[in-house]
């Protein structure tokens, strides 16, 4: 599922991405090693003698896995030696950059998104990005930008929050002063203040559709440009509120299903307003332990629905988000008790090895590129987001009060699965660019622009 | 496809109707990024569109571009919101949008522009009697289609059509008892519906959950919405007599279901009973290792 990018349901399962092929990963007969008694106790593989639909999808990702896990569980292969495929993976990525093949139409309204992908990618593989590249990214993002504020997702089209989202996050790596220019700030943000509604949430568009991806593209590029007014903060940590299920996970609008998309969107979005405390973040860090897959070791998108590479990130920043959060509380708390304000370490709330395991063991495509899960085909939005997942897991995180932002635990050792040279660059779970880019683009734009 | 396929029709171009009009071709600029290798017929379609939007045309052949372009790229949010200014414009037939529609979704289910755009001409139709038997057709081809159930809770709530609700919740978990979105659904039905929720409500409800609990008891869905239900409630699960004697069922025939475990331990947590709260949160450790981190942190956060 795609969830940010148009189109889908991040199911969102949503759209596997814009590529049809799919490279076929045979479901093999579970090995009879025992990986099904492995699983048998715990949340969510066991069918308890009564199959259903669901249970049954469950049952074949699960079987299609087992060949490719279970020689790391058993120990007859060496996980040391797993490698993530840079060569292979960059390669993917930036074969087709100056003309995509004609079944790309599906993503002719997602140009930024495109650009965003690609070059966060080849960001977090360490790929140094090619001048040439970097020119035309910015000519191509120029050409989306509306001339009444905000980006379209290509050009001529009208402007929507999530290609604006894109944009200026592909502006963000960049990071170039030409790349900056781009962006024309006091029309962007009436263009956002254009789709805020009178409860606090946003259409993604003129006549489009309300959900809580609204408010995290909204609010992420106005943080980045220092344009995140009163008037556009106002309502929106109340509407995102709403959006919390009873199962504890956040859904697109109010009464939904709890959601791993919608969740990071929401979560990030009141980080970013400093507004957490409005939602019952124990009931959300109790759903969010519980979409982590026995089995497969990666994250669901929702309750009872199929483990997505994708999610890695999703759940996993979403996590991070939390741990976070939940540490800024007990700090509120010590102060309270001893009068003394000091920031206290974040407590893991999901076990990274498994989801890193999942990660390079199932979703690397031997072709190149990362997926969904082994019989799905790679897409640059699995290579975007799986790769961002194993950023975040790889890497701790903690609460600064005197930076007021969610940073990288330097007291704290990586967790690198496989080979230590599968270490990622340090991605930021909140806006998801590498950390260095966050500073960067906000002490340029740290002057308001009515100065 | 250096023209259309067989039965395609000829491209705008060629086609006499609109020879009136000037194509505008895309303009990537001399150095773009991702550029799309467009087919034959999208860049042409694409041309007499942008052609349409500067001069903002309203007529019946827009809606004919709009419907090829739409087809070719249903995310194209653009060509949607042009087309439904038009056909607002041009007061046309909302019942034929509406099987316009249908056709599209039948193919793409999860395109976010397809059910917007139904929204807003049933909204302006003011007429949603055959819309639950269309969400009813979209979910017998994915019953957890997230779109699908978003748009039912518009239409169920905005024209108060609430009197089927529970009987397809029903017909839904017999088919599929995980089926977690069916179980929100029945929770949004409770919390909204025209009933009011009452202390018994909840008693029949965590029975209704407790039986489908039996049929599958590692089934997380039931469990969360027994949570939710007691929440709406305004009681505490360890003030339910039902809920410990659900739990301790398990324990009787020497099951270890470690969502009765989780929930042993919120009512552990509920009475501030720190030593049990410890000694489950182990227990969970070890049956549900994958969260043993989780579990831990549980414990901690009890002393």
């Amino acid at each position: 599922m795609r969830i940010l990018g148009e189109t889908t349901d991040a199911t969102p399962d949503a759209v596997k991405g814009p590529i049809a092929s799919t490279v076929g990963q045979p479901a093999g007969p579970l090995s009879d090693d025992g990986a099904e008694s492995w699983a048998s106790d715990f949340f969510g593989a066991a069918d308890d003698g009564f199959p259903t639909d669901s249970s049954e999808l469950q049952q074949e990702v699960e079987d299609s896995i087992a060949p490719l896990l279970d020689p790391y569980q058993n120990g007859s292969a060496d996980l040391a030696s797993v490698k993530l495929d840079r060569a292979a993976h960059n390669k993917f990525v930036q074969k087709n950059l100056l003309s995509l093949p004609s079944y790309f139409i599906s993503l002719d309204a997602s140009k930024p998104w495109l650009v965003y992908w690609t070059l966060h990618a080849l960001d977090l593989l360490g790929t140094p990005i090619p001048p040439d590249t970097v020119a035309r990214a910015i000519a191509t993002l120029a050409a989306c930008q509306d001339p009444d504020g905000g980006f379209a997702g290509g050009p001529g089209q009208l402007p929507h929050l999530a290609p604006t989202y894109a944009a200026v996050n592909a502006l963000a790596i960049i990071g170039t002063a030409e790349a900056f220019a781009v962006v024309k700030r006091p029309e962007l943000l009436s263009f956002l203040l254009r789709m805020k509604q009178p409860d606090g949430s946003f259409i993604m568009h003129e006549g489009g559709e309300v959900d809580v991806r609204g408010c995290y593209c909204a609010l992420g590029p106005a943080k980045f440009l220092n344009i995140l007014t009163p008037a556009l903060r106002s309502g929106c940590g109340a509407f995102i509120a709403r959006c919390q299920t009873h199962e504890g996970g956040i859904a697109g609008v109010p009464g939904l299903e709890a959601h791993g998309g919608y969740t990071f969107c929401a979560l990030a979005a009141l980080e970013i307003l400093q507004e957490t405390s409005r939602i019952d973040l124990p009931l959300l860090a109790a759903w969010l332990s519980r979409r982590q897959m026995a089995v497969e070791g990666g994250f669901q998108g929702r309750a009872n629905k199929l483990v997505d590479g994708c999610y890695a990130f999703w759940q996993g920043a979403a996590a991070t988000i939390v741990e976070c959060a939940l540490a800024r509380v007990r700090a509120e708390d010590l102060e309270e008790e001893s009068g003394k304000r000091e920031d206290v370490d974040p407590t893991d709330m999901y076990d990274r090895v498994p989801l890193q395991k999942y990660i390079l063991l199932c979703c690397q495509d031997p072709g190149g590129g990362l997926r969904d899960k082994p019989e799905k085909g790679p897409d640059y939005y699995h290579t975007c987001y799986v790769l961002s997942g194993l950023s975040v897991a790889q890497h701790s995180y903690t609460w600064s009060s005197s930076e007021e932002d969610i940073i990288p635990r330097s007291s704290a050792k990586p967790c690198i699965v496989g080979a230590p040279g599968n270490k990622l660059p340090v991605t930021h779970p909140i806006y998801n660019v590498l950390v260095p880019h966050v500073a960067r683009i906000c002490s340029h734009f740290h002057l308001p622009y009515t100065l | 496809m250096s023209s259309n396929g067989d039965n395609e029709e000829p491209l705008y171009g060629e086609r006499p109707e609109w020879a009136d009009v000037k194509p505008v071709p895309q303009d990537d600029g001399p150095n773009p990024l991702v550029p799309i290798a467009y087919p034959a017929d999208y860049a042409d379609a694409m041309s007499y569109f942008r052609a349409i939007l500067a001069t903002s045309e309203r007529s019946e052949r827009v809606l004919e571009l709009t419907a090829t372009v739409i087809g070719l790229n249903p995310g194209h949010y653009t060509a949607w919101k042009y087309r439904q200014d038009t056909v607002l414009a041009l007061s046309s037939n909302l019942h034929a949008e509406l099987e316009f529609v249908e056709n599209m979704a039948e193919e793409n289910p999860k395109c976010y522009q397809i059910w917007h755009y139904r929204q807003a001409i049933v909204d302006r139709l003011g007429d949603a009697s055959r819309e639950v038997s269309f969400v009813n057709r979209m979910l017998a081809i994915d019953s957890k289609n997230y779109h699908a159930w978003g748009y039912r809770q518009w239409v169920v709530k905005k024209y108060g059509l609430w009197d089927g609700e529970l009987r397809d919740v029903d017909r839904l978990l017999e088919a599929d008892v995980r089926n977690n979105s069916v179980w929100n659904q029945r929770f949004w039905v409770m919390e909204n519906g025209p009933e009011a929720f009452s202390a018994q409500k909840m008693d029949e409800e965590i029975a209704y959950a407790a039986q489908r609990i039996a049929q599958a008891p590692r089934n997380e869905s039931p469990w969360t919405y027994i949570r939710g239900i007691v929440r709406l409630a305004g009681k505490t699960l360890a003030k339910v007599p039902a809920i410990n004697d659900l739990c301790t069922s398990f324990e009787a025939q020497d099951m270890i279901v470690p969502h009765a475990l989780a929930m042993q331990l919120d009512m552990a947590c509920e009475r501030k009973d720190v030593s049990t709260t410890k000694t489950i949160c182990d227990q969970l450790a070890e049956h549900d290792p994958i969260r043993a981190k989780y579990w831990a942190y549980r414990a901690t956060a009890a002393a």
